[in-house]
């Protein structure tokens, strides 16, 4: 599904200006994150920003390349440049160095042409690159921890489904506190008024919680309310199911089972939802809706997605302190923060995030 | 006028002129406020004409023998010279680096406008140095692909003037010159007798025998932000002013997002840091002379052999 480029130039460097703990930052590094849209890269290379590192994402012959945004040359961003006429590389717009799919600088146009090729030290800090489920992920460590999430439907969706890519938003707050946003259900009954929350029904039953291979699994009834995004039948109750799927660290397959009004049929929609760490206070949330309800329109779920997030980001961009505070006696918790109780203990227990003195 | 020793200067580039103004940006009585090395400073032009530049008082810190507060405190030695107000933050000893062609009665003298870069000083003069982007940045004018290369030329720093040369530089160029009506190959010789300061000199589309001049006068504000002025000294009776500035400015307004978005803005002085081809050999010489000078402003400086444990 994904080729790794090759590594031999990668320095996982941690950044000199970034506010993200150093030892945060080599555990985070070590994990696949969305840096772009592969549909971002029709028009040639793109800049991203990953934990504070400058990235230029690309796209040759072969496949999808990303490095830092500079050319070892003279420093110039790649990101401005262009891939050649060839496909097989991209061109700095300085000096016009061509690079190729695994950073190796292969021309330097302002040499007379029988000299020899670059040599190999001429290369890009390459990265580990990947692409999936029409996302270009990059992981900054030779050695990713975790394979990227395992989402099958997106690999082949059938007929019955429409796969809908929603606009890249970019938070003021962290990967972590998104997560946990999306994952967290006694909010829904209060922020989510304008789409499908019920003020009616706010009490969380006990639910299903699992840790699994890739993260944690959690499943529960709810009662939304419809307003008009999923059909045009008038704002009623509608009994659903949760099945969240949570990819570590901030990736979540929610997936969401409505009964159909006359209560015999099931339709089911996916939200897909990673946060991308671009710095220690921001997120690009990469969202991706899959759903096979009958008549469902990319306009109606893209519109619907906006507005859910809209609802979210005004809390979530609210919260301090901003980190996650992985230290479990620093906030209260309900019952209902089971997932929320289990992701910050994993995070500390599984990957090590968080000083020692933070460990709860 | 009273010399001002300004402290924690970089000694360097602390006793040279720099440029602060254009001269025609300036009107009788008036004031301009600029900023040089950090410092602030106001440039007037006094009844007859002579710039005057001083230290501002209410930013960075006090000059020497400001305690008495009066209207004296803070002046600073001010030349006209090449259309511009040049001044110096400590006690030049040299007179600023020679410009003969000015002074040929035929020649148009102009400031050619001045652009306000968030670079080093040294990374706006090495791009002026450079033939190799002209394909990239300036294509269609400066020079155009596949005509890419960069002939052999030759480099030196000049024992007599302790000035960086580059000689016997060529290359095709499309449309070299606001006068120019054809492509050709110009010949370029590069100077840069002053760490901030660059000229070129290349052959005049209108009269073959004679090399125009294109001076870069960089005024540092800070280690990371300039205002570049553009000089010329050009035989041209066809173009208005206004053509060659345009003409100017238009190449400058190329190298400008380039320039901006070089990392690191400091210019590395390093070996290591950077890697360098064929054509970059003024640019290699240029860094190695900066070392040599001893100049720490603007650039990152060579790691000596200590610093790698």
């Amino acid at each position: 599904m994904y080729e790794a480029t090759d590594q031999s130039g990668a320095a996982a460097e941690y950044p000199p200006a970034s506010d993200i703990r150093e030892a945060d930052w080599h555990i985070l590094a070590g994990f696949w994150h969305p840096v772009a849209f592969s549909s971002e890269l029709a028009d040639g290379p793109v800049a991203a920003k990953l934990l504070d590192v400058e990235l230029v994402v690309y796209r040759t012959n072969d496949g999808v390349s990303v490095a830092r945004d500079l050319c070892v040359h003279r420093g110039a961003r790649l990101s401005r440049g262009w891939m050649d006429g060839s496909g097989d590389c991209i061109v700095c717009p300085y000096h016009g160095l061509h690079y190729d799919r695994s950073g190796q600088c292969v021309l330097i146009p302002a040499n007379p042409p029988d000299r020899p090729p670059p040599p190999p030290t001429m290369r890009l800090v390459s990265y580990a690159a990947a692409e999936r489920y029409g996302i270009v992920w990059a992981c900054l460590k030779p050695e990713a921890l975790r394979p990227l999430p395992e989402w099958p439907l997106l690999d082949d969706p059938g007929p019955e489904w429409v796969v809908i890519q929603i606009p890249k938003g970019r938070w003021a707050a962290t990967a972590s506190r998104h997560c946990e946003n999306f994952n967290d259900i006694a909010h829904i009954s209060w922020v989510h008024m304008k789409t499908f929350g019920n003020r009616d029904r706010p009490v969380v039953p006990d639910y299903t919680l699992e840790q699994t291979d890739y993260g944690l699994y959690m499943e529960l009834p709810y009662v939304e309310v419809e307003r008009g995004f999923n059909d045009d039948l008038g704002e009623r109750e509608r009994d659903v199911r949760y099945f969240h799927h949570l990819t570590y660290p901030f990736a979540t397959d929610l997936r969401v089972d409505y009964a159909t009004d006359d209560g015999d049929g099931l339709v089911t929609s996916h939200f897909y939802d990673i946060g991308s760490p671009v710095s220690a206070r921001q997120t690009d949330i990469y969202q991706i809706t899959a759903t096979n309800i009958p008549g469902a329109t990319a306009e109606d779920y893209v519109a619907y997605q906006v507005v859910t997030n809209s609802e979210d980001i005004e809390v979530v961009e609210s919260q301090r302190p901003e980190e996650v505070p992985l230290n479990l006696r620093a906030e209260v918790h309900i019952p209902a923060d089971k997932l929320s109780i289990r992701y910050r203990r994993d995070l500390v227990e599984l990957f090590g995030l968080g000083s020692p003195e933070m460990v709860a | 006028m009273a010399a001002v020793a300004v402290p924690d200067l970089d000694p360097a580039v602390r006793d040279l002129w720099h440029p602060v103004a254009a001269l025609d940006e300036l009107c009788q009585g008036g004031t301009v406020r600029t900023q040089l090395l950090d410092r602030s400073v106001a440039v007037t032009l006094d009844a007859d004409g002579r710039p005057s530049a001083r230290l501002e008082a209410e930013d960075g810190p006090a000059p020497d023998g400001a305690g008495g507060g009066g209207p004296a405190t803070g002046i600073l030695p001010t030349k006209a010279a090449y259309e511009f107000a040049w001044t110096s933050l400590g006690a030049p000893t040299e007179e600023i680096f020679a410009i003969p062609e000015y002074d040929e009665p035929d020649r148009r003298n102009l400031s050619a406008g001045a652009i306000g870069v968030h670079v080093s000083a040294p990374r706006a003069v090495e791009n002026f140095l450079d033939m190799g982007h002209f394909p990239y940045v300036h294509a269609g004018i400066l020079g155009q692909a596949p005509r890419t290369e960069v002939l052999e030329y030759t480099v030196e720093v000049d024992p007599a003037s302790n000035e960086v040369f580059a000689r016997d530089c060529e290359f095709f160029q499309p449309y070299a010159a606001a006068v120019a009506s054809g492509g050709q190959r110009s010949l370029y010789t590069y100077r840069v007798p002053h760490p901030y300061c660059v000229m070129l000199y290349k052959s005049c589309p209108i009269d073959s025998s004679r090399l125009d001049v294109i001076g870069l006068f960089v005024q540092s504000l800070s280690t990371d932000r300039v205002r570049a002025h553009t000089f010329l000294s050009v035989i041209d009776d066809q173009s208005s002013d206004c053509d060659l500035r345009r003409f100017q400015q238009h190449i400058f307004g190329q190298d400008k997002p380039i320039l901006e978005n070089q990392s690191p803005r400091l210019l590395p002085l390093d070996p290591a840091d950077e890697s360098s081809v064929r054509a970059d050999r003024s640019s290699v010489t240029y860094r190695r002379w900066l070392s040599q000078l001893g100049v720490t402003y603007g650039v990152i400086p060579e790691r000596s052999p200590d610093d790698d444990f």
